[in-house]
Order: structure tokens, then C-alpha cells, then sequence
């Protein structure tokens, strides 16, 4: 027998009402001594990635959520029940202390967007006048002084976001990307108390930089911080 | 505690986008790359196309193409030991 898995939670009551899950399938619990699985049985190897899938997947993680905090797997992660019970017996204490790390969390996002562009109207001046090789020249020292300027704002902001959330967060992930408009995407894990704490110091940090742009959601099971192991390079030898 | 669906706010200059599409972006996000991994284990089918889900990175390759590499491996190992490399 195969299952579709959707989270791994400490104890869960029995009582705890949940959606339909992938594909209109029931949803039920296993049981791993102190460790329960949700999960539906599922009899095909592939999963259509669509709207509804996703919602769905997403609809009985949030349904646990409301309850505790589980460690949600990624979608589409579908196993027979010898493989599940291998990898929880051989992942236990990762996975209890993952969820010790998480017990009363949820995790918030912030994702920041920069009006920085390219001007090009100077570049074409500059180079106006010029050979051809010495344009290709300034063009690329500007392009190396360029990322090196913009490498240095991305970090800064990136800094500034983190330091300014540091006292409301337990634990923290931040994507910088200095070329992307999205500069900065971060995700932070909390303690379910503090959300409003949480959302009066972006409000305050949207306010000190009104330059930046801020998209913030949550909040959200911990989606970030679930992982407990890389297999990847053991398994594929690539990583 | 509210839901993210009803919780995405956008700086009130941003207007690429509606409410429910980046709520949408965000549960995609949330759901198709990020979550706990057992690796291997995650194959989608996209327009009828089967696709493997590998490792953390979301390296994605179609099924067909992943088991013509799994064969092209398997004759490269067999070749090893019959010329006893």
C-alpha cells in the first residue's frame, strides 16, 4: 500500500477535523510511537500538479497546524508504508528534535523588492565617442563595480531586515539575490504569540524605507525549516 | 492565528499583482519547494508530462529522461566490470 504524505506532527487528537485531502481522498493518521504521520492512501506513483492538488495538500497541513505544529512534507511526496516506517524509524531523533525546534512556531515571510534599475540612458552617453574596444572595457568595469555596488545594498538591506525582526524570531533563512527586483526573501520562524509583534516591526521597518517594497505573508506551517537531512548527494552523488 | 490567504499585504504602490494571485505564488512556493524532502520519493505530473522531484533544490527532470540516464548508467557499470575495470 502507498500513502500521500502531508505532514509529521507530535501527538494529534483523533478529534482534530480535517478537509478532504489530494484528489478528494480521505485523510488519516499513522502512528510512529510518539510521532503521527497524516496521510491518505494512494494508489498511483504520479501526482498531477495543479490548483486544486496544491490547495488541497495545503488545506490539511493548515488543518493540523490549527492544532500543532508539524513538519509538512513537500508535495507530492508519495511512499509505500515499509519505506515510511524505515525512514521514520531511522529519522526519529532528527525528527523529534526538528519538532522541539518548531512546537508553537509558525513561520512568517518577508520578501523585499527594490526599485534599483539600470541606467541606461548614462551608459549610452558614456560610451558614446569611444572605440569599440574601449567601450566593451568601461562596460564591463562598470558591470563589475555595478555588482559589487549592488552586492553590497542587497546585503545591507538583507542585514537590516534581519536585525530588525532579531528580537520577535527563533530562527531565521534569507535569500539574497542583489540582480533580482525581489532582492531579499526571508523566512522566520516565531513563536505563534509574537505574529502581531511580528507585523508591528515590518510595518515600522516598511515605514523607515519606503524606497522598498514589501510583500509579507503568513502565517504559515513551517515549511522552511522542516528539512533535517540533505540525501541528496548520497543518493544521486551530486548535490 | 489568521490565514496566509488572507494575510498577504502588499505595499500599497505594488500593482502588478492581486491579493489571490501572490497568496497563490506563496502557497506554491510554500508546498512545491520548500517542506520536509524524502528524496526520490516525489514524482508530478505537469500537462501530462511526468516529471521527478529530486533533492532540496528542485532539480526537475521528466521521468523518461531520468530512467534513459539510470540505463545509460547501469551500461556504463556492466561495460566497467566486464572489462574488468
Amino acid at each position: 500500500m502507498k500513502y500521500y504524505l502531508y505532514c509529521v506532527a507530535e501527538t494529534i487528537s483523533s478529534e482534530t477535523q480535517l478537509p478532504l485531502g489530494i484528489m478528494g481522498a480521505g485523510v488519516r493518521f499513522l502512528k510512529f510511537a510518539d510521532l503521527t504521520v497524516v496521510v491518505s492512501e494512494f494508489d498511483r506513483d504520479v501526482v498531477s500538479l495543479n490548483r486544486e492538488n496544491v490547495l488541497a495538500h495545503e488545506a490539511v497541513v493548515r488543518a493540523i497546524f490549527a492544532e500543532s505544529t508539524p513538519l509538512p512534507f513537500r508535495f507530492a511526496t508519495i511512499i509505500s508504508e515499509a519505506k515510511l516506517r524505515s525512514f521514520i524509524e531511522s529519522r526519529k531523533a532528527s525528527l523529534a528534535e526538528r519538532l522541539s525546534l518548531v512546537r508553537h512556531a509558525a513561520e512568517m515571510n518577508v520578501k523585499i523588492i527594490w526599485p534599483r534599475t539600470l541606467d541606461k540612458a548614462k551608459e549610452d552617453k558614456l560610451t558614446i565617442g569611444v572605440g569599440a574596444g574601449a567601450a566593451f572595457l568601461q562596460a564591463k568595469r562598470r558591470e563589475l563595480v555595478g555588482d559589487e555596488e549592488l552586492e553590497s545594498a542587497a546585503n545591507e538591506i538583507g542585514g537590516w531586515l534581519a536585525s530588525g525582526v532579531r528580537s520577535c524570531v527563533r530562527q531565521q533563512s534569507l535569500n539574497i539575490q542583489p540582480k533580482q527586483k525581489l532582492v531579499v526573501a526571508g523566512a522566520f520562524l516565531m513563536d505563534r504569540t509574537r505574529e502581531s509583534d511580528f507585523r508591528t516591526v515590518i510595518g515600522q521597518l516598511e515605514q523607515e524605507r519606503s524606497e522598498l517594497h514589501f510583500l509579507t505573508s503568513g502565517p504559515w506551517a513551517p515549511y522552511t525549516f522542516a528539512n533535517i537531512d540533505l540525501e541528496f548527494e548520497t543518493q544521486f552523488g551530486v548535490s | 492565528m489568521s490565514s496566509p490567504f488572507e494575510q498577504v499585504m502588499i505595499g500599497s504602490d505594488v500593482e502588478f499583482a492581486q491579493d489571490a494571485e501572490l497568496s497563490l505564488l506563496e502557497t506554491l512556493d510554500h508546498v512545491l519547494s520548500r517542506g520536509l524532502v524524502i528524496t526520490g520519493e516525489i514524482t508530478i505530473s505537469v500537462a501530462d508530462i511526468d516529471l521527478i522531484f529530486v533533492g532540496l533544490n528542485v532539480l526537475v527532470s521528466s521521468v523518461e529522461t531520468a530512467h534513459e540516464v539510470l540505463r545509460e548508467r547501469g551500461r556504463r557499470e556492466i561495460g566497467d566490470i566486464e572489462s574488468g575495470q
